[in-house]
């Protein structure tokens, strides 16, 4: 081997050293590197074991929150629907004061308009209006009992054919046992239905009692045709009107007797001082 | 504002009953025995917001009323609410035909009654 083959064969050693050592240089880079990254990666172990406890309890508190927040939603629904109801009972409830404030005001009227006057005829025009105006018959009649003959008579109609009507006997026919017993005549069936009217059998008969003594009666042989039936009002009518409008008559009619027999016995005592 | 109403019926039964239906209004009532004093309290009060109106009245009748009022022109925005005890087709189809806005008929049906009022007060406001 001479010198120059030598020489390039050292070299060519010396090159392959060289690459030797930058490959081993940065082979100990990577490992470098590589020792720095496990590093990093135990940290964030570290790191995540240690977070995860806290992140798992806001997960529990937030669950614990939406199960009261959707029980509260519950109660709430439960309670919005009873307050519905209670609503609903208030809205029935209103009708029902309403229609009974209605009856009220109708019985509060006709029994102020019925003790309003001492005036006979001007309380069978009143008793005329209420059976008229507030309980809507067409066709009526008031009768009062002549305690000698013992027979009704009729003083006050509306909406009858005007021909003179026999009195009636206490105790004969529905308005003459109406009369005797004191209780009230309802017709059976449908008190609309009436094509024509019968006097011997009316709709209503309904006694004019002063406690148990009957003066008279207050007799309905039919509504109004707007008036399909009778309702509860008309009933408390009915059975105001028995006490009320006797009382009325009866008062009225005494009154304008004794006004007579003042202004008789007044007259007398004139004629008295004259002479 | 208090409204007034004037009731033209020649029953104080009915003027009494009106009122007492009315008295949830707060309304002034201004009262009338037949439509010829019905005319003259129009003139007295010229503010009257409603007229309540019965039919079948001694001296002057409704139907007669509503003429004279649609005659004199001056009260003719005033809304007038006619009542018939008979029901009669006739009376209130007359009425209505004259001008009158609304009816009722006898015995007066309060819940009827104050959904015809209601309507025509929101009307007039």
């Amino acid at each position: 081997m001479d010198t120059t083959e030598a020489g390039a064969i050292t070299k060519k050693v010396e090159d392959f050293l060289q690459v030797f050592r930058k490959g081993e240089e940065f082979t100990h880079e990577l490992l470098n590197e590589n020792e720095k990254l496990r590093y990093k990666i135990v940290q964030l172990e570290g790191r995540t074991r240690t977070a995860e406890p806290s992140g798992s309890g806001q997960l529990n508190s937030l669950e614990e929150r939406l199960r009261l927040l959707e029980e509260e939603n519950r109660a709430l629904l439960g309670r919005y629907q009873q307050v519905e109801e209670e609503n609903k009972d208030f809205a029935n409830r209103y009708v029902e004061v309403e229609a009974e404030n209605n009856n009220l005001a109708n019985l509060y009227v006709a029994s102020y308009q019925l003790h309003s006057t001492l005036d006979f005829n001007e309380s069978l025009k009143i008793i005329l209006e209420i059976v008229m105006n507030l309980i809507g018959a067409e066709e009526f009649s008031i009768m009062l009992l002549d305690e000698k003959s013992n027979e009704l008579s009729i003083v006050a109609q509306e909406g009858m054919a005007t021909q003179p009507r026999a009195a009636i006997r206490l105790g004969h026919g529905i308005i003459g046992k109406t009369a005797r017993t004191g209780e009230a005549y309802y017709r059976k069936g449908d008190p609309a239905d009436v094509t024509d009217v019968d006097y011997a059998n009316p709709l209503v008969c309904i006694p004019l009692k002063i406690k148990e003594h009957v003066i008279g009666t207050i007799v309905i042989y039919k509504l109004l045709v707007q008036k399909s039936e009778l309702t509860a009002v008309d009933y408390e009518l009915f059975s105001m009107l028995a006490g009320h409008a006797a009382t009325a008559l009866f008062s009225s009619k005494l009154y304008s007797e004794s006004e007579r027999k003042l202004t008789t016995i007044q007259s007398f005592l004139d004629l008295m001082k004259e002479k | 504002m208090m409204k007034k109403v004037l009731i033209v019926d020649d029953s104080a039964l009915i003027h009494q009953m009106y009122k007492m239906i009315l008295m949830r209004y707060r309304c002034a009532i201004v009262a009338a025995q037949n439509g010829q004093i019905g005319l003259d309290k129009l003139a007295q009060h010229p503010d009257i917001d409603l007229v309540l109106l019965d039919i079948n009245m001694p001296v002057m009748g409704g139907l007669e009323f509503i003429k004279k009022v649609k005659e004199l022109g001056t009260y003719e925005h005033i809304p007038i609410v006619i009542s018939s005890t008979e029901g009669k087709e006739e009376d209130t189809d007359r009425g209505i035909a004259l001008g009158a806005r609304g009816y009722v008929t006898k015995p007066v049906q309060p819940s009827e009654f104050h959904a015809l009022i209601e309507a025509l007060f929101a009307a007039s406001r």
